[in-house]
């Protein structure tokens, strides 16, 4: 798995207007990932923007629809997920996750999922 | 009590001279307008003239090196013409960043959409990219051996800040985070091939620490600056930096003009209340003349200047500040944001803005952030005025604990979680902060005019712009952006906002203010008007050394003039 990501102050989401628990939720699943030997690559456009490039799919997504788009997840060279993050059932899918480390990274405070995918704000907390 | 016995007694250079010549190396810190450059330049021309072989770095991205001396300086050392065993090196790290910007930005042109380069473009502006850059280029001179047998001593007009040295001291920081840019450092990140350059930092690093090599000179004006020089101290002496000499400088000293009263005793109050950290301390008196070129800083340590016949430059027309007050309502500004440095005087101008405001018969809603509240004591109730305070400190404590809460909530793990409170560290962080304080401010502030003493720079409101984009998606889900700040920023950019930038009628200040302003309109923020606070000249003073000095005022006061396409005031001097 290897996360596209836009161009921040710093990816513990500080500098922005609020702090982003998505952001935090995120890192807090990398590095428990990390430690369990499963890596996921972090690309960030303002350090690394060659791997946008490479990626074909990225490459067309922010070609498209812009930064906007950021951040795109990939999984084996493909997008899977493009203006957000997985939720936490989707790691443990896409690692095959298992047991007690399945629990941990569902144990995670997740944003709720909801009906997003239109411009109104849904009102889920 | 009587002022501490300054230079024309004897007093400075024995203290200065002994302290400096213990160590090979010399840092120079302190905050833009004290002195810092002069003290450090006229140091280095008074070693090389008592036959020692100096180099003297500039790495201050506001640096006036080439100012002071009069000449260009170059990359490279280069020898100061007229005085033997001075070489001069200008290291710009302003210039370093954004050619590093440059170049990263530059192969992805036409490749990746407008969008994404400028959210590159953004992060790599902050003010800490150019603090890791100054490091980067100063890390060279402490650890080269070359360098360390050409000279006796380095001179480095900047001192690195204690979120540099604590951010490169942290494990995390080198532990394969970077290099494998899991972990998005927000100030080291940008530095490619960080971990090659780990060696040479580190021993930059035991250099600044041992004290028979190092000695941090601080800078300051018996004002707050002196509480800020305190401040840098304290948090170089948790590091493990701990040879501290402070240097009070631009001391004025007994003058029996009434109006210099309370200067004097504010003064007096300052010197005073010296942190005891410092256990050395040297007092340099106010000169009569600008400290540039070599005649002014071989004066500077010793005397004043012979009093000049010749008259100062004449003053284009300026306004003053009912000028400045119709323009504002005539074109109904409700939002004033006082921008500049600090000790500028920004908190007595928005009072006085404030004051002509509600003489005018508005509504008016001061907001300040001056630590020691003046505000509210001086005018317990008035008509048409609220009085709003934010406490800075607390509105980042605030913040900090509210992030590392939610971090500790969502199980991050112990070594990240120290690095996100080393980012919390970070000068955006404060801004920020204050930044969210405000914005339910002028949110509770409706019909009335808001005025605030501080504003935000140019590069936050980028930041949260861009960021602003970003959070629109994950507000959807949780985010938590309130109205009031999501609401601030098209107002700060709309119309109804005015930014008043404010500066004091000398070199540095007047350059400073020229970098607000072109971070300014790199983000798109309305201003028009600057204010030049506490002027001499136009205080027509009779004391020769006053007199002197405002006469020299005139070049940078219309050199504000140019750069406000002549939308300024002067205020005259008046403490």
């Amino acid at each position: 798995m290897e996360f596209f990501e836009p161009a921040m102050c710093c990816e513990s989401g500080t500098c922005g207007p609020t702090v982003d628990p998505e952001l935090l939720r995120i890192k807090g699943i990398v590095g428990l990932l990390a430690d369990n030997g499963l890596t996921i690559k972090r690309h960030n456009l303002a350090k690394d923007p060659q791997a946008f490039l490479k990626n074909e799919d990225v490459q067309k997504l922010i070609t498209q629809y812009g930064a906007e788009a950021l951040p795109i997840i990939v999984v084996e060279g493909k997008a899977l997920w493009a203006y957000g993050y997985p939720s936490d059932q989707d790691f443990v899918d896409v690692f095959g996750l298992k047991g007690p480390l399945a629990k941990k990274v569902l144990a995670f405070k997740e944003k709720k999922s909801c009906c997003c995918g239109d411009d109104t704000p849904c009102g889920c907390k | 009590m009587t002022l501490p016995a300054a230079a024309s007694k004897g007093g400075f250079m024995e203290i200065y001279t002994t302290s400096l010549a213990q160590t090979k190396f010399l840092f120079f810190e302190g905050k833009g307008g004290v002195g810092k450059t002069s003290l450090a330049a006229a140091t280095a021309v008074g070693l090389a003239d008592a036959g020692e072989r100096i180099l003297i770095v500039s790495t201050d991205p506001a640096s006036n090196l080439q100012d002071v001396f009069e000449r260009p300086i170059g990359m490279r050392p280069t020898p100061i013409k007229g005085v033997k065993g001075l070489d001069a090196v200008n290291l710009d790290p302003l210039k370093a960043a954004q050619e590093y910007r440059d170049s990263v930005v530059a192969p992805y042109q036409g490749k990746l959409p407008e969008s994404a380069l400028d959210n590159m473009r953004e992060q790599l502006s902050g003010s800490c990219t150019v603090e890791i850059a100054a490091f980067d280029a100063f890390a060279a001179f402490l650890s080269d051996k070359a360098y360390a047998e050409k000279y006796d001593h380095i001179l480095f007009d900047t001192a690195p800040t204690g979120h540099t040295l604590r951010l490169l001291e942290l494990p995390s920081a080198w532990s394969g985070f970077i290099a494998t840019n899991d972990l998005g450092a927000s100030c080291l990140g940008q530095l490619s091939g960080l971990s090659e350059k780990r060696a040479s930092y580190e021993k930059a690093m035991n250099v600044l620490k041992d004290g028979t090599l190092t000695t941090m000179i601080y800078v300051a004006r018996a004002d707050d600056s002196l509480k800020e020089a305190a401040r840098a101290a304290q948090e170089l002496e948790t590091i493990g930096i701990h040879s501290h000499l402070l240097v009070v400088n631009a001391l004025l000293e007994e003058n029996a003009d009434l109006r210099l009263k309370p200067l004097l005793e504010k003064q007096r109050k300052a010197c005073e209340a010296i942190d005891p950290l410092f256990k050395r301390v040297a007092y340099l008196p106010l000169r009569n003349y600008d400290v540039t070129g070599l005649k002014g800083l071989r004066l500077f340590l010793e005397k004043d200047e012979d009093e000049n016949t010749e008259k100062g430059e004449t003053l284009l027309p300026y306004d003053d500040l009912s000028a400045l007050v119709d323009d504002l309502i005539s074109s109904k500004k409700k939002i004033l944001l006082m921008m500049g440095k600090g000790g500028v005087g920004k908190t007595s101008l928005a009072i006085s803005l404030s004051l002509e405001l509600l003489h005018r018969g508005e509504k008016v809603t001061l907001t300040s952030t001056d630590p020691a509240d003046h505000i509210s004591e001086l005018f317990k109730e008035k008509k048409g005025l609220s009085i709003r305070h934010i406490d800075e400190k607390k509105e980042l404590a605030d913040y900090q604990g509210e992030v590392l809460a939610k971090a500790k909530k969502a199980n991050v793990g112990e070594g990240e979680l120290a690095y996100i409170a080393e980012d919390l560290r970070s000068p955006c962080t404060q801004e920020i902060a204050t930044f969210r304080a405000f914005a339910n401010i002028v949110e509770g502030a409706k019909g009335s005019i808001c005025v605030i003493d501080t504003a935000p720079t140019g590069h936050t409101l980028l930041l949260l712009n861009s960021a602003e984009a970003y959070n629109r998606e994950i507000q959807h889900s949780g985010g938590e952006t309130t109205a009031a700040l999501r609401d601030l920023l098209p107002r700060l950019q709309s119309s109804e906002t005015s930014i008043v930038i404010v500066a004091l009628p000398e070199q540095t200040p007047i350059l400073e203010a020229k970098r607000l302003q072109d971070d300014l309109d790199r983000a798109a923020l309305p201003h028009r008007w600057w204010v030049i606070n506490r002027s001499y000249l136009l205080a027509d003073f009779e004391s020769g050394l006053l007199r002197q000095k405002g006469k020299q005022e005139a070049h940078w006061i219309n050199e504000a003039n140019r750069l406000s396409q002549g939308n300024l005031v002067i205020i005259p001097f008046a403490e």
